[in-house]
């Protein structure tokens, strides 16, 4: 397997001289192609403000991120946006889908934007469609669905264009469970049949616990690393809690 | 404490709604010019016809702007109640924080104080500069010098802006108060925008859109063959049937616009489109019934100001030519002592015919009136007495053989129904004359051009027996003075003076233009605020949206071009409408512009086009720079 992503030694200062913050504070990894990675973390640990770094949206105060051999801490504006349409997906917490389009175009959005011909658009969406089984709601609108249908259209929507790294922000916070697993094993799908590369941050030990590997950060700095290697889910599932037992502090209510 | 909460809010909102600022203080300074050009006459010299004259403008324009404050305070009304449900989220926060309903009232009740007081300073402002620009413009219009140019304050005109704006400012106030009151705070806080995107039945769409067309044309077609002047059962036919076929036309556009536009998968699915048709779609069907207003709104501001641009054209081109002489005496009761009167007195004689009318036509349409000429006997004037008045006016005189003769005529439209006859003989005084030419020439001085077609011949056919009147037409150096003498030598005398046909005829005409111009921009302003208020209250949900795209890897160029495509179709989708409406609309009234005289209709529609593209232009582009850097800068 190849590096993916590696992310060395970044920092993340926020405020002025006298008052500042350390919200990410020299945190380094490497993703291997193909891997389904979790970052998890209490809330302020720094995690969401890494996982931005990774997807351009915000820029380090030091150190790099090597993205498929780019640098990305290096990159103008616009070759950030080309970046971003090319080689990432997004999903959010929030869905982030366009109300006013049905469930079809949000998925067809990400491929107009990199003008592939309708015929093309047709079968790709129909295909993801099928894979993560919303063919039905393909023609409603986001405010016909429910929490989970809206979260695996908008997980199609980041999938469709094959990027090399899908950068997921707590995919599960405005979901129930079951539509949590639906949705972590339709990413389970996506990282086998299509070989994505998933870069999950969560709190949720659940969500968690359908990664290959977790990195812990607490107060800006990794803290810890799991690996799953073979054991069973409900196994792995428990390291984990014992690990956020071991963070501390507001690790522990989200269980 | 409140105090600064309501400074702060209206700093904040400012740079949102400055749009919104600036078009309540440009109604301010509308209010302040027109009714404060009582005030500016003192600058302006007139004579005492003129004088009468711009009393009537003034009292004309006092109704008029009556009308339009309805207008602009219904418009600042909707505008604020608007404005005042986008920021529901931010009042439920201070109720949350455990401020009562009063308190809040108080901060709506400063902002709108505060808002009050600085649009009303720069309306007047404004208002007080532009006022004399008026006058200038109005001096020229009038064709008089300016006394002495001096700065004028009209206090009666402040007044009366700050009764009618403090009214409407104390309006918006109770409502808001009102509004309050009766709020929930769970409304206040969890206000989702139901903008919801419902999914319209295709065939239903379809029908209605047919159904709009149908009443569209029924429409045109009732007007078109009522026309403007009897207000009855088919005139009302042509409103009502109007305004349904304009909504149900914004009803169903949406869903036509998008399933033609889905058609063209290439076009479709390219880039942003997707984006920008759909967004265009939900705010179409979202905001049908608004468009079709302000469709109607736009139609009654460029018919306004088109109509009442070409009948002050008409008005000013006529009096070019319909008043040859100095003054023409009609009639009078005693024999007048020419004599003693100085100028040059050039009497016309006028006899009665044995040809009629009925041997060119028996009838003719002009405008929206149809003369009935089957019996009535054409006119005619001896050659002597015709070249006598062009040789003192110092024009060629005209030569014919014996047994000739010549139809002189000055509306424009009969010159065709002579035209083709010109070389056949007619049976006239008994003898066998032949038609030599047409000759369009004002013979008398006249309101308008009233000349039908009047016989010339030479002196010796003239049986003198039929002489039915004789118009004195004088040329004088001094007018007036000509006029009182004439008044001390005999009581009752009808005439037209030049002097007075001119003044009258200029109000009218400066009357007409003023209040069409007036009524155009605040017509015209409403409606584009009202569209370019409910882009900018939205730009907010927006950005999300473009902020999402930026995620996606959309460039800022795209993002741009899909924000000016939205703006342009919102703006662009009302306009659309009113011009069709008034391609119809001017076409009907351009034919009782016609009674006052010729329109040149291409001048007409590039004035009032040039007129409309500049106000509906320039709102456009604010609210495009506003909303790119609503939208934009926050990345």
């Amino acid at each position: 397997m190849n590096t993916l992503l590696e992310v060395i030694d970044i920092e993340k200062y926020y405020g002025f001289k006298s008052n500042i913050t350390k919200a990410v504070n020299g945190i380094s990894f490497r993703v291997e192609n193909g891997e389904f990675i979790g970052i998890m973390g209490a809330s302020g640990s720094g995690k969401t403000t890494t996982l931005n770094c990774i997807s351009t949206i915000d820029k380090v105060t030091s150190g790099s991120i090597i993205i498929d051999g780019h640098d990305i801490t290096k990159l103008k504006s616009k070759a950030l946006s080309a970046f971003r349409r090319d080689k990432l997906g997004f999903i959010f917490q929030d869905f982030n889908l366009l109300d006013t389009l049905t469930g079809f175009e949000n998925i067809a959005l990400a491929l107009t934007i990199h003008r592939k011909s309708p015929d093309e658009i047709e079968n790709k969406v129909r295909d993801i469609a099928r894979v993560l089984g919303i063919e039905k709601v393909l023609g409603k609108f986001p405010y016909q669905m429910s929490g989970g249908e809206k979260q695996r259209v908008a997980s199609a929507r980041a999938m469709i264009t094959e990027p090399k790294l899908v950068l997921a922000d707590e995919p599960t916070g405005a979901l129930d469970t079951k539509s949590s697993r639906h949705l972590l094993s339709c990413f389970e799908k996506m990282n086998n049949s299509m070989n994505a590369t998933i870069l999950m941050v969560t709190h949720d030990p659940l969500a968690a616990s359908y990664c290959h590997r977790i990195l812990f950060i607490k107060d800006g700095k990794l803290f810890n690393e799991l690996n799953r290697g073979q054991k069973s889910q409900a196994v792995f599932y428990k390291d984990i809690i014992d690990v956020l037992t071991l963070l501390g502090g507001d690790g522990i209510d989200v269980v | 404490m409140l105090f600064k909460l309501a400074f702060n809010n209206i700093k904040k909102s400012y740079k949102d709604y400055l749009i919104y600022f600036l078009t309540i203080s440009i109604s301010i300074c509308l209010y302040y010019m027109f009714n404060s050009m009582e005030s500016q006459r003192a600058m302006l010299i007139f004579y005492e016809v003129e004088a009468d004259s711009v009393d009537v403008l003034i009292n004309s324009l006092a109704y008029v702007s009556q009308f339009l404050t309805f207008v602009i305070a219904f418009l600042m009304v909707y505008a604020n109640q608007f404005l005042i449900k986008r920021r529901k989220k931010e009042l439920g926060l201070y109720m949350t924080l455990g401020m009562n309903r009063l308190r809040i009232s108080l901060i709506l009740f400063l902002e709108t104080l505060l808002t009050g007081i600085v649009s009303l300073l720069v309306g007047l402002g404004l208002g007080f500069i532009g006022s004399h620009f008026l006058s200038i413009i109005t001096a020229k219009m009038f064709l008089v010098d300016l006394k002495e140019f001096r700065f004028i304050f009209s206090f009666k005109a402040m007044a009366k802006s700050l009764m009618t704006f403090g009214i409407v400012f104390v309006v918006m106030m109770i409502l808001n108060t009102f509004n309050m009151a009766k709020v929930r705070l769970v409304n206040l806080l969890y206000s989702r925008p139901n903008e919801r995107q419902k999914i319209k039945n295709k065939t239903l769409s379809i029908v209605l859109f047919i159904l709009s067309i149908v009443s569209l044309v029924y429409a045109y077609y009732c007007i078109t063959v009522n026309g403007m002047l009897s207000i009855n059962g088919v005139f009302a036919q042509a409103i009502i049937f109007g305004i349904i076929g304009s909504f149900l036309f914004f009803v169903s556009l949406g869903s036509i616009m998008l399933m033609l536009l889905k058609k063209n998968k290439k076009l479709y699915f390219f880039q942003l489109n997707m984006f920008s048709i759909r967004q265009i779609y939900s705010k179409v069907n979202t905001t049908f019934a608004l468009m079709a207003i302000i469709s109607i709104m736009l139609l009654i501001a460029i018919g306004t100001f088109a109509t009442g641009n070409g009948a002050a054209m008409a008005l000013n081109q006529t009096l070019d030519n319909s008043l040859p002489y100095d003054i023409s005496i009609n009639s009078y009761d005693k024999p007048i002592d020419f004599k003693d009167l100085p100028g040059q007195h050039i009497p016309l004689n006028f006899y009665t015919s044995d040809l009629s009318y009925k041997e060119f036509a028996e009838s003719f349409q002009m405008g929206m009136m149809k003369f009935d000429m089957k019996d009535e006997k054409m006119e005619m004037i001896p050659l002597s007495q015709l070249n006598k008045g062009l040789q003192a006016r110092g024009l060629e005189p005209v030569s014919m053989a014996m047994n000739e003769f010549i139809i002189t005529y000055n509306m424009t439209d009969f010159g065709a129904l002579y035209g083709n006859r010109i070389g056949e003989t007619f049976k006239l005084a008994g003898q066998n004359m032949t038609l030599k030419d047409l000759f369009k020439v004002d013979l008398t001085n006249s309101y308008q051009p009233m000349n039908l077609g009047i016989i010339v011949i030479h002196d010796e056919w003239i049986n003198k027996d039929s002489k039915h009147i004789t118009i004195m037409n004088v040329l004088v150096d001094d007018a007036k003075a000509y006029e009182d003498q004439l008044n001390q030598q005999t009581g009752s005398w009808s005439f037209i003076s030049r002097e007075a046909v001119i003044s009258q005829s200029l109000s009218l005409s400066v009357l007409v233009t003023y209040i069409s111009i007036y009524v155009g921009i605040v017509f015209i302003m409403a409606s584009v605020v009202i569209l370019s208020l409910q882009q900018l209250s939205e730009a907010s949900d927006n950005a999300k949206r473009y902020d999402l795209l930026k995620k996606l890897g959309v460039e800022e160029k795209q993002i741009k071009h899909s924000i000016l495509i939205q703006i342009t179709s919102y703006f662009i989708l009302p306009m659309m409408l009113a011009i069709i409406h008034s391609i119809v609309g001017i076409n009907v009234s351009s034919k009782v512009v016609k009674i006052f005289g010729n329109l040149d209709v291409l001048e007409n529609v590039l004035i009032t086009a040039s007129f409309v593209l500049a106000i509906y232009g320039s709102y456009f582009i604010a609210t495009y720079i506003s909303i790119k850097s609503m939208v934009l800068n926050n990345y």
